[in-house]
C-alpha cells in the first residue's frame, strides 16, 4: 500500500521559497559588488565617493506642541534622535573599519536568509519537524543577535568618531542616546526564538522516537 | 543500546520468513525490519503480544538485556 503524506500549505511554502530565493540572490549580488568596490577603493582613487554614516543627536532648541481644543500649546524638547549623514571625504582607516562591520553584518544576513531557505526546502519535502531545522532555527536566532550587535557597534563607532567634528545649528551630536537602543526589542525576539528552537528540537526528538516505536 | 532484539533467532527457530510474520502480525515489513535490526526506540505491548502469539514464545525469547561495557 502506498502511503501518501498530504502536505498542507504547500502553495504558501513554494511562494515563500521563491521570495526568499530572490532576496538571497539579490543580496548575494549586492554583497559581492560591495566587497569588490571596497577592495578597489583601497587601491584606486574613486571619484565622487560618498559614504553614509549613522549619527546620534539631540536638538537644543525647544519646540512647540499645539494641543487640540482649549488645551493650548506647550513646549517640548527632542533629546534622542538618529539620522544618516552623507560625507564626501572621510579618512580611509575609519571608512575601512565601518565597511568591515557593515560587510560582516550583510554576510550574517545572507547566512540567515540561506538558513530560512533550507528550512523552507525541508518543509517543502514534508520534513519540517526535524532536528536539522531546530539547529537552523537556533543559528537564525544567534545570527539575528549578531546582526543587531554589529548594527549597534556600527552606530556607536560612527557616533563616537563624528562627535565633536560635526557642526549644525541647534543640533547637538552625541555619543550615545536612548535612540541607540531603540531596536533592542529585536534581541528579545531572537532570544525568544532560541527558546522556540529548543522546543522545536525536543519536538523533533519526540517525533523521531514516536516514529521508531513499533 | 543494551536491549538486544533476537527476532531473527526466533524466526530461524520457527522457520518463518519476515514477510510471513509481517502478514500474520499485521505490522509493515519496514517496521519489523527496524525492530529486527535493533533500531527501534520502543515496542508497544500490543506488538510484543502479537509477535509472541505468532511465534509461540515469551517476550524474553525476543528481547534480551546485555550490560554495556
Amino acid at each position: 500500500m502506498e502511503i501518501t503524506r498530504k502536505l498542507y500549505g504547500k502553495g504558501l511554502i513554494t511562494f515563500l521559497l521563491i521570495v526568499f530565493r530572490s532576496i538571497f540572490l539579490l543580496a548575494s549580488i549586492a554583497l559581492v559588488i560591495m566587497g569588490i568596490y571596497g577592495i578597489l577603493s583601497l587601491f584606486v582613487e574613486v571619484t565622487e565617493s560618498k559614504s553614509i554614516f549613522p549619527v546620534l543627536f539631540s536638538i537644543t532648541k525647544e519646540g512647540i506642541l499645539n494641543n487640540p481644543g482649549d488645551l493650548g500649546s506647550a513646549e517640548f524638547n527632542l533629546f534622542s534622535g538618529m539620522g544618516l549623514i552623507v560625507v564626501d571625504e572621510i579618512p580611509t582607516g575609519f571608512k575601512l573599519l565601518f565597511d568591515i562591520i557593515l560587510f560582516m553584518s550583510y554576510a550574517c544576513s545572507l547566512f540567515y536568509l540561506k538558513l530560512v531557505i533550507k528550512i523552507l526546502e525541508a518543509a517543502n519535502q514534508g520534513g519540517f519537524l526535524i532536528i536539522e531545522n531546530a539547529k537552523r532555527l537556533r543559528w537564525i536566532a544567534l545570527l539575528g543577535i549578531a546582526i543587531y550587535l554589529l548594527g549597534f557597534i556600527a552606530t556607536l563607532a560612527s557616533s563616537f568618531y563624528f562627535n565633536g567634528k560635526l557642526e549644525l545649528m541647534n543640533l547637538e551630536f552625541t555619543n550615545f542616546n536612548r535612540f541607540s537602543l531603540v531596536s533592542s526589542n529585536s534581541v528579545f525576539n531572537y532570544l525568544f526564538l532560541l527558546v522556540i528552537a529548543e522546543a522545536f528540537r525536543i519536538g523533533a526528538l519526540l517525533k523521531k522516537e514516536n516514529e521508531l516505536t513499533i | 543500546m543494551p536491549i538486544i532484539v533476537n527476532l531473527d533467532v526466533m524466526l530461524a527457530k520457527r522457520k518463518m520468513l519476515l514477510t510471513e510474520l509481517s502478514e500474520k502480525v499485521g505490522i509493515t515489513m519496514s517496521n519489523l525490519s527496524i525492530l529486527k535490526k535493533g533500531k527501534a526506540k520502543a515496542i508497544r505491548f500490543s506488538t510484543l503480544q502479537a509477535i509472541c502469539e505468532v511465534l509461540e514464545c515469551q517476550p524474553g525469547d525476543i528481547l534480551e538485556y546485555s550490560a554495556e561495557e
